[in-house]
């Protein structure tokens, strides 16, 4: 079977390449994948984005937290082989997997009015193994114009008892993770390899590991 | 596998080779070269459109009915003894009194011709990927010169040289009579052979070698812009680019590229 099929161009990424894009994407801006409030980090960088603390009434200085994610990684279906994740990917579905380390200032603080000490604040973590099941969206403007970026339909956080922590859990990282998602934009001219202006006829669907596209120039 | 792939049928490969056309643009040169008997300089541009594209796998793509447009500006020398009979004014006496005897020396005039035509080719390419400085440049390169056929464009070159020779020596006098013979003599000079053989002289340069290339493709990819401090502009970098005619059910260009 041609890969074209009854079109006249095709432009495929494979899983490998969509991997090291990702890779590039976070190593140039981390601060897609990590966030934390004012006590954790101050101000915006390149680095990390600075995020307002949670208000809570009688908690002086809010609850500080950090959020940091790991690069991710896509499986796009068939699934790899001995894959470990819960929600492997189906047909035109991609599975993704990352690591997060949420993080909590956990501040202690005396009441007496009396008592001028200052609280303290002491960071505690928990690292996360976290499986995603996703799907791509095309934004198309026209010929050679546009992107493809990813959607997450279900987040499994495996082992989190009871039940309900862990669908809270996976909720909170359902909602971060679409959002960081965002920032990843995928041009259609890099689906071509910039060789043509592809006007998008049929796709992106998701099949042998790769993400494929049909059209015309 | 490759991290990227792109391919094109016959039909986008046309459309690619055309834009590679466009790209090209005109080409030209100068030189000299034998027209007959005569010695001719010549400026000569040419540029290149249509035809369409046959994939051959594994490497082949033909391209059959290319327009090579060509326009030509040259010029050569016709000393005009060559081909016109001497004319001497006789002495004449009168009364003791002769003039002397006055023979005419023909000039060498200089025939300027401007000409343009289209002839068709049909040539294989093989197309191969490289890397060249800063960018990887996918090449379609012209395997053998083809039979350049020269055919009614160069009748109509014949003539125009005629009603050049014929402008050129219009001024000069007593030729009046000889006019029409004169252009005969010179065309039979040049000769359908000696015109091929410049036309073929000038234009196979353009053809031996010829190349089509593709839009470079930076091997420092952007993929997405810089969009203020914090974000800077995100690169990938192609590493590897190769490019192949494919057979399956129907043969397609299929470029793959690694990315890092």
């Amino acid at each position: 079977m041609s890969l074209t099929q009854n079109f006249h161009v095709f432009a495929g990424v494979a899983e490998s390449g969509i991997n090291t894009f990702l890779k590039d994407l976070f190593t140039t801006r981390p601060h897609y994948l990590n966030y934390g409030s004012p006590a954790f980090v101050p101000a915006n960088t390149v680095n990390a984005t600075s995020v307002a603390a949670i208000t809570f009434p009688g908690v002086p200085t809010g609850i500080q937290f950090a959020v940091s994610f790991g690069i991710p990684t896509v499986d796009l279906f068939p699934p790899d082989a001995g894959t470990l994740s819960p929600i492997p990917p189906g047909p035109n579905q991609l599975g993704l997997h990352t690591k997060v380390r949420l993080t909590v200032g956990c501040f202690t603080w005396n009441s007496d009015p009396g008592n001028d000490k200052r609280g303290q604040m002491v960071p505690i973590f928990v690292d996360l193994d976290v499986w995603a099941l996703g799907q791509i969206v095309s934004h198309y403007f026209g010929p050679g114009t546009g992107f493809i970026t990813f959607q997450l339909i279900n987040v499994r956080i495996p082992g989190i008892k009871p039940e309900g922590l862990e669908a809270v859990i996976d909720c909170v990282i359902r909602m971060m993770l679409n959002a960081l998602l965002e920032n990843v934009q995928l041009p259609f001219h890099v689906l071509s390899a910039g060789v043509f202006q592809l006007i998008l006829e049929q796709g992106p669907t998701i099949d042998q590991d790769q993400v494929e596209v049909w059209g015309d120039i | 596998m490759s991290d990227i792939i792109a391919a094109a049928d016959q039909t986008a490969a046309t459309t690619l080779l055309h834009d590679a056309e466009a790209t090209l643009g005109r080409l030209s040169k100068s030189g000299g070269g034998s027209l007959g008997p005569f010695v001719a300089n010549y400026s000569a541009s040419v540029s290149f459109s249509g035809g369409s594209v046959d994939l051959i796998p594994p490497n082949i793509i033909q391209l059959a009915d290319c327009n090579v447009n060509y326009s030509l500006n040259f010029s050569f020398g016709i000393d005009l003894n060559d081909f016109l009979p001497s004319f001497c004014l006789p002495q004449i006496c009168i009364f003791g009194w002769c003039t002397p005897k006055i023979c005419i020396s023909w000039p060498t005039v200089t025939i300027p011709i401007s000409f343009s035509d289209t002839l068709t080719i049909t040539g294989d390419f093989t197309v191969s990927a490289a890397q060249v400085g800063p960018n990887w440049i996918v090449s379609i390169t012209i395997q053998s010169v083809p039979l350049l056929q020269f055919g009614a464009g160069t009748a109509a070159l014949l003539a125009v040289i005629a009603a050049a020779v014929t402008a050129a020596v219009v001024w000069i006098p007593f030729i009046g009579p000889f006019l029409a013979g004169l252009a005969d003599l010179v065309i039979a000079a040049i000769g359908i052979a000696g015109l091929t053989g410049l036309l073929g002289d000038i234009i196979t340069p353009f053809i031996s070698g010829l190349t089509f290339t593709l839009p470079p493709l930076p091997a420092k990819m952007l993929v997405l812009p810089a969009g203020g401090p914090t974000d800077p502009e995100v690169d990938v970098t192609i590493t590897a680019l190769g490019a192949a005619v494919q057979a399956s059910d129907k043969n397609e260009l299929v470029l793959s590229a690694s990315i890092a």
